[in-house]
């Protein structure tokens, strides 16, 4: 999250040196003492095992995460009792970026010298401060002296990100979906022009034309619509070229939505932003580098500027420039392996479970995790971690709790610590971790190899769901409607059933699919920023199962009831939409029900758990569309075969009712990711035989078209149905009789159907 | 394992590598496998700075041998390597263990005998143990394979 204003970026900034004799010690600590209990483990976590291997080398660690790590500045100026209010508690997690170096210097005793240098932050994307660290650092052997600490310390809290668009969930959901360089460009107008942005339910006619002329130069639409019309009716080239809304009216600019895998990828974006920058040049940040991905600033630190992107997308969770990618290619490369015993809360598909899928399960559950990576740097292990706390959290979208107990970079100084805590995901590059029993599994990131200990704690197989359950158990008969304490009772699996036949293997498991499909994503080029999406969607799934799975022993507190929809009925005329997790048939369900259940159990006594159903609570009252369940909705649209007429048509009508202003439209395009097909979904009800859903269609379409978002999202449909949107939206308006108001600078609004005579401020903000 | 962390390092690449290297400081610790007379050695040089020599336990399990290097010149903290030697082996996952010390530093002038450090170790104790001191120098290498030769015999012998 972007803070704005006066809150401090960097909170500590603190330098390590190694002494042959002494051995690692917290040299200077500025602006106060961080007060923790344990200098000695941060400056053995600054000075990484095995660095005099490497001539430098990052670490990544978290303070405020243990007891002997918690920070408790023991001199409190008022600067920092200030700063501590508005930045939060004092608990609230610090992530720590450390450049180490070793400087080889023959007139030294030993022939070298070690420091490190570090800076502590609660800022996510710490990746943004490695240059200004590096330079730091150089200069502190040149002249080791406080100046050089205070000259960090303020060079990097004078970086000014106050102008910084903040995103919310959803927006950045959309962000991290998009690869168009300039979505949200709203966002980055100058205040007094982006007051239309983001609150357009007190948008009117002038300000909205405004908006029409500096953020999209679109030719108006229905305007340049009906002349090609009347010129040549249904002439396909002068009627494809005017119903694309931006300026420049090449038909590649147009994002085709694509799956993951129909393999050619989009590189129009280029020229697409080349093209919009020429066409305002009011905007004087548009160039062909903007990417309003990130914002652009720059950190001065002596005379030199330093350049720095701050990501706008990153999730709290996310920590670093970590690479799913990366995570994914190692643990899934052909000599990668498995081994120990199974595991009914990892091996959800017995032996044939995905390394990947173990992993995930294994984070979901809460497992003790290791990476070890012997001989390579303290760098590359930390982020395999952070990548692993994405892979877990849904990078940071679905799931929270992961980086409060990840150890990026952790040695032996800290093992006591790790001891303490119940689960945990660490990095090391000691072998000897191998060797120690701390852990449950363990990742070698030199050979892909990963290996679950032979005393994990076995845990009773979930309580059976079916009547005719696989589990070989003897208490598989019992089913418990509350199954919460379960993991109390343990259940020693006796060694035979470990390999029994309790743990099923289909090569045509969901997850095995999955996983092939991302793994060709990933061979043919695809981004990390699809993987990541991918991932996310994944671990949505999987939460809205396990409420389903809740269901089964009652009811849930983590998502909407499951409920089919019911057709018309006196009660209720239109019928009654369905919700929760849908499946193609029962069959697919039960069984995708089936193969979770036992991480789903894992899962359930874990924070992570707890994180979940206090945020989807919260959720319910805050999300912008309310009263139904809308990804069930959209699932619907998406997969079901033989959708009833009634159904569309209540799924439309509710969206119409549902979605009009700014952060509905947002939340409804989260959920129409590019990747799957962006609004296909829904504009296939411009083509429906039924009239009324066809209207419904146009005019939740236009509501999408209010609002810069919603335009771009439009602009990415194919000719076909942008064309039909069109000529509909028009055929719709010449037979509520406005032809009035063809002057192209009104925006059309899903109200203006029941509003003919102007846009009201009531119908609006409704 | 040494207080004298250099000359330690140059122990574990000379047998290694044969070669002499510099020794720039070890920070937590170095592990090299060394195979001598069909003997494969994984051996660990650990830190020797007083913070963390209690991290020193996290190693012991599974140990074999220990290689102990004494600097044989410095006879002021003969005394202190001597406590810390015997606090390594009442560990119990030492229990076992083969003890193998190396008197360094032979070829400087005025250096303590292996005799000498064995009384000064207090080793003659040591009952029921297999101990070998042996006289050697790091930077030629000289007595290195000879110590080896000690522990890999003892090695098998303890092998069914």
């Amino acid at each position: 999250m972007v803070r704005q204003g006066s809150a401090r970026h960097v909170s500590f900034v603190l330098l390590a040196e190694f002494d042959i004799d002494t051995g690692a010690s917290l040299a200077r600590q500025f602006p106060q003492p961080l007060g923790v209990e344990n200098d000695q483990l941060i400056a053995e976590l600054m000075i990484p095992e095995g660095v005099h291997r490497n001539q430098e080398d990052w670490t990544y660690f978290m303070l405020n995460q243990t007891p002997d790590s918690t920070v408790e500045p023991v001199i409190a100026d008022a600067d920092s009792i200030t700063g501590s209010v508005i930045e939060g508690s004092s608990s609230e997690l610090l992530y720590v970026l450390n450049l180490v170096r070793t400087n080889r210097d023959k007139t030294l005793r030993r022939g070298a010298e070690v420091k490190a240098l570090a800076i502590c932050t609660r800022l996510p994307y710490i990746q943004l401060f490695k240059p200004v660290l590096w330079i730091a650092l150089q200069e502190y052997f040149n002249d080791p002296s406080d100046d050089c600490i205070t000259r960090l310390y303020d060079a990097v809290n004078a970086m000014d990100i106050s102008l910084a668009p903040t995103l919310c969930r959803e927006e950045k959901l959309i962000m991290r979906s998009s690869e168009r360089k300039d979505v949200f460009i709203e966002k980055f107008m100058p205040p007094d022009d982006a007051t239309v942005v983001g609150t357009a339910s007190t948008t009117d006619l002038n300000s909205q034309s405004a908006m029409d002329v500096t953020v999209r130069p679109r030719t108006d639409s229905l305007n340049s619509l009906q002349s090609s019309l009347s010129k040549g009716g249904s002439n396909e080239s002068s009627g494809g070229s005017s119903v694309v809304w931006i300026g420049s009216n090449n038909p590649q600019d147009s994002h085709r939505p694509r799956s993951s895998l129909d393999g050619v990828s989009n590189h129009h974006h280029n020229g697409h932003s080349t093209n919009s920058a020429d066409s305002h040049p009011q905007l004087p940040k548009l160039g062909s580098t903007l990417d309003t991905h990130f914002y652009d600033t720059t950190i001065m630190y002596k005379k030199m500027k330093l350049k720095i992107r701050v990501p706008l997308t990153t999730f709290p969770e996310e920590v670093g420039d970590y690479s799913l990618i990366q995570l994914i290619q190692t643990f899934s490369n052909p000599n990668a392996t498995i081994s120990g015993p199974l595991h009914s809360h990892l091996h959800t598909n017995g032996y044939l479970t995905h390394p990947i899928i173990l992993l995930f399960n294994a984070l979901v559950t809460g497992k003790r995790i290791v990476f070890l990576g012997h001989g390579k740097p303290a760098s590359v292990v930390a982020n395999y971690v952070l990548a692993a706390c994405a892979l877990g959290s849904g990078c940071g979208a679905v799931l929270r709790g992961f980086t409060s107990r990840a150890y990026p970079y952790t040695c032996l100084a800290q093992e006591a610590a790790l001891q303490t805590v119940t689960d945990f995901i660490a990095g090391v590059t000691n072998p000897i971790f191998e060797s120690m029993p701390i852990w449950d599994v363990l990742c070698d990131i030199n050979t892909g190899k990963i290996t679950i200990s032979k005393d994990i704690r076995p845990v009773a197989p979930p309580p059976s769901l079916f009547p005719s359950p696989p589990p070989i158990v003897p208490r598989s008969g019992t089913v418990r409607s509350d199954s919460s304490g379960y993991d109390d009772e343990i259940v020693p699996l006796r060694r035979e059933s470990n390999t029994g036949k309790e743990f099923v293997a289909k090569s045509d498991h969901p997850d095995n699919l999955f996983m092939e499909d991302i793994l060709s994503a990933i061979s043919c080029h695809y981004g990390e920023g699809l993987i990541r999406t991918r991932m996310t969607e994944y671990s949505l799934r999987f939460v809205r199962l396990a409420a389903r799975y809740e269901e089964e022993f009652g009811s849930t507190e983590i998502g909407h009831p499951t409920a089919p929809f019911e057709p018309p009925t006196p009660e209720f005329p239109h019928g009654r939409l369905g919700s929760g997790i849908a499946f193609l048939d029962d069959v697919a369900g039960s069984r995708e029900l089936l193969a979770n259940a036992s991480r789903i159990e894992g899962w359930r006594h874990t924070k992570s758990y707890e994180h979940f159903k206090i945020d989807f609570q919260t959720s319910l009252d805050t999300k912008a569309i309310q009263g139904f369940d809308i990804a069930h909705q959209l699932w619907r649209l998406r997969h079901t075969k033989n959708l009833s007429d009634a159904e569309v048509e209540l799924i439309m009508r509710t969206l119409v009712d549902s979605v009009r202003s700014y952060d509905q439209v947002v939340e409804l395009l989260s959920l129409l990711p590019a990747h799957a097909g962006g609004l296909i979904p829904i504009s296939f009800g411009l083509f429906h035989q039924q009239e009324t859903i066809r209207d419904l269609t146009v005019d939740l379409l236009t509501a999408l078209r209010a609002y810069p978002i919603g335009v771009q999202f439009l602009q990415t449909l194919n000719h076909f149905h942008k064309y039909g949107y069109v000529r509909q939206a028009y055929a719709r308006e010449l037979r509520l009789g406005r032809d009035k108001v063809y002057n192209g600078l009104i925006p059309p609004t899903s109200t203006f159907s029941r509003l003919p005579s102007n846009l009201s401020e009531a119908s609006l903000t409704a | 394992m040494g207080a004298n962390l250099s000359k330690a390092l140059a122990i574990l690449y000379k047998l290694k590598l044969n070669q002499s290297v510099t020794t720039i400081p070890t920070v937590g610790f170095n592990v090299e496998t060394v195979t001598y007379k069909n003997v494969k050695f994984n051996v660990w040089d650990v830190g020797g700075q007083d913070k963390i020599r209690p991290l020193w336990r996290h190693y012991y399990t599974g140990t074999q041998g220990l290689v102990f290097v004494v600097d044989s010149q410095d006879r002021d903290r003969i005394d202190e390597a001597r406590m810390e030697l015997h606090r390594i082996l009442t560990d119990r996952e030492m229990k076992d263990c083969l003890l193998l010390i190396f008197a360094n530093k032979q070829d400087l002038p005025g250096a303590m005998s292996p005799a000498e450090v064995t009384e000064k170790l207090g080793l003659h104790r040591m009952r029921d143990r297999s101990w070998y001191v042996h006289p050697s120098c790091a930077t030629t290498g000289e007595g290195l394979f000879e110590g080896l030769q000690w522990l890999s015999q003892n090695v098998k012998k303890r092998q069914p």
